[in-house]
């Protein structure tokens, strides 16, 4: 390993295969990547085998407690009301995501401005809008252009098929007057990028062993390592040092031996996720730094957003083949996101279409909720469920609050000895307001289609996937960790690129917002990339 | 009292949709595969032991109601435990090849062919389309 390099990047999901994409564009850097986890192998995904949902259950679960994994560190959700979700390995998250793929929206970059709640962004969408397109391209998103919800898109694949179930909703939604359209989905519909069309295999949260879904091992990935970006896994990076300068001068890690290494940098760009990137932070702890780096001001963890989910579930008397396709990935309806004061709550939320649950899901939550009996009226009633029933998320925004953290957990460490986290996290009334309001707008359109319902509840207590806030951007360093560039107040040379920044949560998946970002950021490095190498 | 005679209360074959027992299918075998050794014996000793306070009787000379009755009352002695082992049984039955086809869930892995989608149609997106934009523009 060169003593010196030029660029590292801690993380290699979203952000920062997105990051060392951009980046590598300059073939005179010399680029780092480092993972805690190890590269998949999309052969052995589950999903090659019949018995893919008893993975689900442990290797390929996306709770990392459940899961255990070397590179996994323990996260304590007993005083939080949603469990956290995430996946560590080479790909981050976008191995096990749905793939839903939908941008934040205008009215998320300014909703003190439109609503008095929380704080503006320091730009707003049509900044974003070409890294938006960039990324779409990069990833490969499905959807139609057109959708009455946003300003125009560009760089669409044709849409994923709906389904036969979510047909009979979108003509509910038309008979309601509801907005519905396409879910936007990083899902190849037809060839795209060297990746083939999705065959309808449907678990996509278990990894794509087909190459459809649109995850950075096989978007980004391939063309950063053409452009010459190295890649080490099962490296964890714990500690990054500063000197009296206040520059960062590279990372210290643990290799897959244990060893304790350090590479030396001019720039570090951390792209560890929402609880990741805020981990590595608060355990840089130095004589400068005492309560963790860039958190002198108490900042660092805080104002952890996560998007809680209501969930609603309708059956059909018929049966509709619900379970086939992806399964994240049909319509959505953004008919309540934006404020109306008459409905007693500030902003609003997204209606996400799910498919129907799958076999062993169908089963397992039959039987807990008594609606599958055991016995000999087992099979009638399973055949009356199976294919039959769909779910709607509703998808609220979540609002940025100080009390919603993170922070270390000594009692419990990773495989390497490194504080796992833990998680204080609870709804806000308005939140709550948001919730229960859009379990009966679902209920209406569930009605309307002709369905009964069989489940509605809010909080969805294991559905804490997008992680968001914690390191949050802005222009004042005693409220915020970094600024518009994604550039850490205190620390000139260290750089913050993923969803961690996000000064609100808007109320979609926030993945193609995040790597717009980190596009953004990145082209900012690269375009001032002589103020930091020489 | 065995794993398999419980499969058979809780999973029978059912004739009029074709579908199989789990012992048909040997779905034993998968269970015990599934799970500790320890944890299907304590199971079936507190069944056996809730047929006894019951019923006073064995489990295995119950009929069906009384039996599915004691896998409730067992949920009292020890929840974690019952829905933890009928999940488990539950997974290793709907997992089955066999019982995937029957069910209509589509191509089972490895997958050779996928699943086809019916084509949709989008003009059922017109009424969206005319009552023009709703997303809020920020001036």
């Amino acid at each position: 390993m060169t003593a010196k390099v030029d660029i590292i990047i801690v993380g290699s999901g979203a952000s920062g295969a997105a990051a060392a994409w951009r980046l590598s564009q300059d073939s005179n850097l010399s680029i780092v990547c480092i993972e805690q986890g190890r590269e998949s192998n999309p052969a052995q995904y589950p999903t090659t085998k019949a018995d893919w949902e008893r993975d689900k259950q442990r290797s390929a679960s996306f709770d990392p407690n459940v899961r255990a994994n070397k590179a996994d560190y323990p996260i304590d959700n007993s005083n939080s009301a949603i469990s956290l979700a995430n996946f560590n390995g080479f790909g981050g998250s976008t191995i096990l995501y749905s793939g839903h793929f939908p941008r934040f929206h205008p009215s998320d970059f300014a909703t003190y401005k439109l609503d008095k709640v929380a704080e503006d962004w320091p730009f707003d969408y049509q900044t974003l809008t070409p890294y938006f397109n960039q990324n779409e391209e990069m990833m490969g998103v499905a959807g139609l252009v057109g959708d009455t919800a946003y300003p125009e898109y560009e760089n669409l694949l044709p849409p994923v098929a709906m389904g036969r179930g979510a047909k009979k909703l979108a003509q509910a939604f038309n008979r309601l007057g509801w907005h519905w359209w396409p879910s936007y989905s990083a899902i190849n519909t037809k060839n795209h990028q060297n990746r083939p069309p999705c065959i309808n295999l449907g678990p996509c949260n278990t990894g794509c062993s087909q190459g459809a879904k649109g995850s950075v091992d096989i978007t980004y990935w391939p063309q950063a390592k053409l452009q010459g970006v190295q890649v080490m896994t099962e490296c964890r990076v714990f500690d990054i040092p500063v000197d009296k300068e206040l520059k960062a001068t590279g990372v210290k890690y643990y290799d897959k031996h244990g060893d304790e290494q350090f590479l030396a940098a001019s720039l570090v760009i951390l792209a560890c996720s929402g609880i990741g990137t805020p981990r590595l932070l608060l355990n840089s702890k130095s004589e400068l730094f005492p309560n963790g780096l860039l958190n002198n001001y108490d900042l660092v963890g805080r104002n952890l957003m996560l998007h809680p989910l209501a969930y609603v579930e309708g059956v059909f008397d018929e049966p509709l083949d619900t379970s086939i396709g992806p399964q994240g990935c049909s319509i959505y309806s953004q008919q309540f996101y934006e404020t109306q004061e008459d409905r007693g709550f500030k902003r609003g939320y997204t209606l996400h279409v799910l498919r129907g649950s799958s076999a062993v899901d169908s089963a397992c939550s039959g039987y807990i909720t008594r609606r599958i009996p055991l016995g000999k009226n087992h099979h009638q009633a399973f055949s009356q469920y199976f294919n039959h029933n769909m779910g709607i998320a509703v998808i609220s925004e979540d609002l940025p609050d100080p009390e919603n953290r993170i922070e270390l957990d000594y009692s419990k460490t990773d495989s390497f000895g490194m504080p796992g986290i833990k998680v204080h996290y609870s709804l806000h009334e308005n939140t709550k307001k948001m919730l229960e309001h859009g379990i009966e707008q679902t209920k209406k359109l569930f009605a309307e289609a002709g369905a009964k319902i069989s489940a509605a509840h809010y909080p969805v207590k294991h559905a804490g996937w997008h992680l968001m806030g914690t390191t949050k951007m802005g222009a004042d360093k005693t409220n915020s960790v970094v600024n518009e560039h994604g550039q850490a107040h205190e620390v000139s040379n260290l750089f913050i690129v993923d969803s961690s920044v996000f000064i609100t949560s808007g109320a979609v998946n926030p993945v193609a917002t995040a790597q717009a970002l980190t596009l953004k950021f990145c082209d900012h490095i690269s375009k001032n990339i002589k103020s930091w190498v020489v | 009292m065995s794993l398999s005679q419980f499969l058979d209360v809780v999973l029978p074959s059912d004739t009029s949709l074709n579908m199989p027992s789990a012992t048909d299918l040997h779905i034993d075998k998968a269970v015990a595969n599934l799970l500790e050794p320890q944890q299907i014996e304590e199971f079936l000793f507190i069944l056996n032991n809730v047929a006894q306070e019951k019923f006073s009787n064995s489990l295995s000379s119950l009929d069906e109601k009384s039996y599915l009755l004691c896998i409730e009352k067992a949920k009292r002695v020890d929840v974690y435990l019952v829905n933890y082992i009928v999940q488990q049984c539950l997974t290793a039955y709907y997992t089955h090849p066999s019982v995937l086809t029957k069910i209509g869930s589509g191509a089972v892995p490895p997958f050779p062919d996928g699943n086809s989608l019916e084509s949709d149609d989008w003009l059922l997106l017109e009424d969206v389309y005319e009552r023009g934009p709703i997303y809020r523009k920020v001036i």
